[in-house]
């Protein structure tokens, strides 16, 4: 007999995991509350029109289930979107700014990879309305809004490394990236974007996100040919000719073509890259000095990951651990989401994978107080069944636990 | 970086077959030299921070989407057919083939033109013919075959092929001629995202070092 009932990425948590995950759900909470942030937990499904509001890219990823009227409703593909739509609507009025925190399962089924888990434990927090998002304010006021970016940045950062360090993680790293690189990405970079024209900015970024650094490299190669054409047509300045003729490793294209490279590494190796005066050298410069509490190594800040510029505003972050290929959480700012349900308002969030976490912590199983024998009382059942109960009542005061045999 | 972490040692995934002995080459300007006895798959090389894995060409993309390897050498006909979640660092520019539509010297197709709808395609790149097939407007039914493509057309399985041809005499050999060029291929530097993340100046030393003499 065929024996396949259980479905492709799915998974049964015997007690040996549950336990664990119980305990690293009670860490997590504690941190979070400590913090001010409060408990909440939307529903299990979700309208799939919230979902095609907030994030379309979800919809592909969602688990579709029809309801009684024909309408089409999501096992929730991720916990940020809910929670926006609940700030936006019952939270609306509540004091700003919202502190939300929450520790549950998203489902999603990934399109390239059958296998892998579809039911995905979260923990994570929201932090909702803590800075102005009105732009009018933001160009008089700038100096002070940066401020306030500055202090919920901090704030979630602080609580994710303090997270992390009572994960039971013993080697992590926060990879950052900021939605506004390509505004700032340094005097040369912008000087030979210009002369290259708009066009293929949107183009090296595209292979940058598609991480082919070879066919990046074949654009600048392209872009360079077309340039040098159109120049000695021109005639144009000998000094932009010479930069664009140029073949030391110090010339603009040189340097454009290498910036690929260039793009991922210690934060202040990268830092020296952007104008000082820059909005995101000043945000991300803020952010590293969290090391000093934290302590060193912390971050790395990685430009080659482009944030989706329709959902993230701003800065943009991966947690990764060298054990594992893959991110095993991630987070940054959001300030368009609440808008899609009517109320638009700064946000700022992580969410971490609670099963990759579990899977690389490092964890003493013997120390967990179901697996010590010691603590196990066995009452064997007499005549008087009564009786029996009430003894392993009494006993159950003084014992963790007891069996009744 | 913790004590943990420096422990650690890279591994680079370098495909069995065609592409080992450019690999071999390519590493070498890297400092980083191994010998290759009989059916040993993890070796150590000249430089002690770093391990070769010897896999099947398939699975070079795996090991390093995964994290299991740092870095990996591919072709760049593999990294197109199975388009996985990975950075492509640089062209190695050795390795180099076409991936062709073949048919039999004698039959009626001559060009792509010729190939009747719902014929029969033998390949080792299912995405890459489909692709080049719906990109003509051709309807065609691809039989996915893991080796000896060249046999499909002489055994009547298929009516054409579509495979990597570095010097066209195993094409000859099999009494098959080229029909069209879909694209040209070379050796890939790929690197796990998170290990370029981490480990981000190892990374870039190997990389200049293989780049040295290709730009």
């Amino acid at each position: 007999m065929s024996s396949n009932f259980l479905p492709a990425g799915a998974r049964d948590l015997l007690p040996t995991d549950l336990i664990r995950q119980e305990k690293i759900r009670h860490t997590f909470l504690e941190i979070f509350k400590s913090w001010g942030y409060q408990p909440v937990l939307p529903p299990t499904l979700e309208s799939l029109e919230a979902i095609d509001k907030g994030r379309p890219q979800f919809l592909n990823e969602c688990f579709k289930v029809i309801d009684r009227d024909g309408k089409l409703l999501a096992l929730r593909p991720d916990l940020t979107l809910p929670i926006a739509r609940l700030a936006a609507t019952r939270l609306k009025t509540v004091e700003r700014p919202l502190r939300l925190c929450y520790l549950a399962k998203v489902f999603r089924q990934e399109i390239r990879l059958a296998d892998e888990k579809r039911e995905i434990y979260q923990a994570g927090i929201e932090l909702i309305g803590s800075t102005s998002i009105d732009q009018s304010s933001e160009n008089q006021n700038n100096e002070n809004s940066q401020n306030l970016v500055d202090k919920a940045n901090l704030e979630c950062l602080s609580i994710l490394l303090e997270t992390l360090a009572k994960s039971g993680l013993t080697d992590y790293q926060i990879v950052l990236s900021h939605t506004d690189l390509w505004k700032y990405a340094g005097e040369i970079f912008h000087k030979v974007e210009e002369q290259l024209g708009t066009d293929l900015s949107e183009e090296l970024n595209t292979l940058i996100e598609e991480g082919d650094f070879v066919k990046y490299q074949q654009a600048v190669t392209k872009a360079e040919k077309k340039c040098i054409e159109s120049l000695s047509k021109e005639k144009g300045s000998s000094e932009l000719k010479s930069c664009f003729e140029s073949k030391s490793p110090e010339s603009p294209l040189q340097y454009l073509k290498r910036a690929c490279y260039n793009l991922t590494g210690k934060p202040r190796e990268i830092l020296d890259y952007l104008d000082s005066d820059s909005n995101l050298y000043k945000e991300l410069f803020a952010i590293i000095a969290l090391e000093e509490i934290f302590g060193p190594d912390k971050f790395i800040i990685d430009f080659t990951i482009r944030p989706d510029p329709h959902y993230y505003t701003g800065l943009y972050l991966e947690v990764v651990i060298p054990a594992s290929g893959k991110p095993v959480g991630r987070g940054g700012r959001y300030n368009n989401l609440t808008a899609c349900f009517g109320n638009p308002e700064s946000a700022i969030g992580f969410t971490l994978h609670v099963d990759s976490i579990l899977k690389y912590a490092v964890h003493d199983t013997t120390k967990d107080p179901e697996n010590k024998e010691e603590k196990k009382v066995m009452i064997p059942l007499q005549e008087d069944l009564i009786k029996s109960l009430r003894e392993s009542m009494e006993l159950r005061k003084k014992h963790p636990i007891v069996i009744l045999k | 970086m913790n004590s943990l972490h420096l422990k650690k040692k890279y591994r680079i995934a370098l495909p069995k077959g065609a592409l080992i002995e450019g690999s071999k080459i390519a590493l070498a300007k890297a400092g980083i030299e191994f010998e290759m006895p009989d059916k040993k798959l993890i070796l150590q090389t000249t430089d002690p921070n770093v391990e070769i894995l010897l896999v099947r060409q398939h699975d070079v993309p795996i090991y390093v989407e995964n994290g299991a390897a740092d870095l990996g050498i591919v072709g760049s006909d593999m990294l197109q057919e199975k388009l996985p979640d990975v950075l492509i660092l640089a062209d190695l520019a050795f390795g180099q083939c076409d991936l062709v539509v073949a048919a039999p010297k004698d039959s009626e197709i001559k060009t792509v033109a010729d190939i009747a709808d719902y014929s029969r395609i033998a390949t080792k790149f299912p995405h890459l013919t489909r692709q080049f097939f719906r990109g003509i407007g051709s309807p065609v039914e691809i039989i996915e075959l893991y080796g000896s493509i060249e046999i499909a057309p002489i055994t009547g399985l298929s009516e054409a092929i579509v495979d990597l041809v570095a010097t066209g005499k195993t094409l000859r050999e099999n009494g098959l001629i080229q029909l069209e060029k879909i694209s040209s291929h070379s050796a890939r530097l790929i690197a796990n995202r998170v290990s370029w993340q981490i480990n981000h100046e190892w990374t870039v030393e190997i990389l200049n070092k293989l780049q040295e003499n290709l730009f």
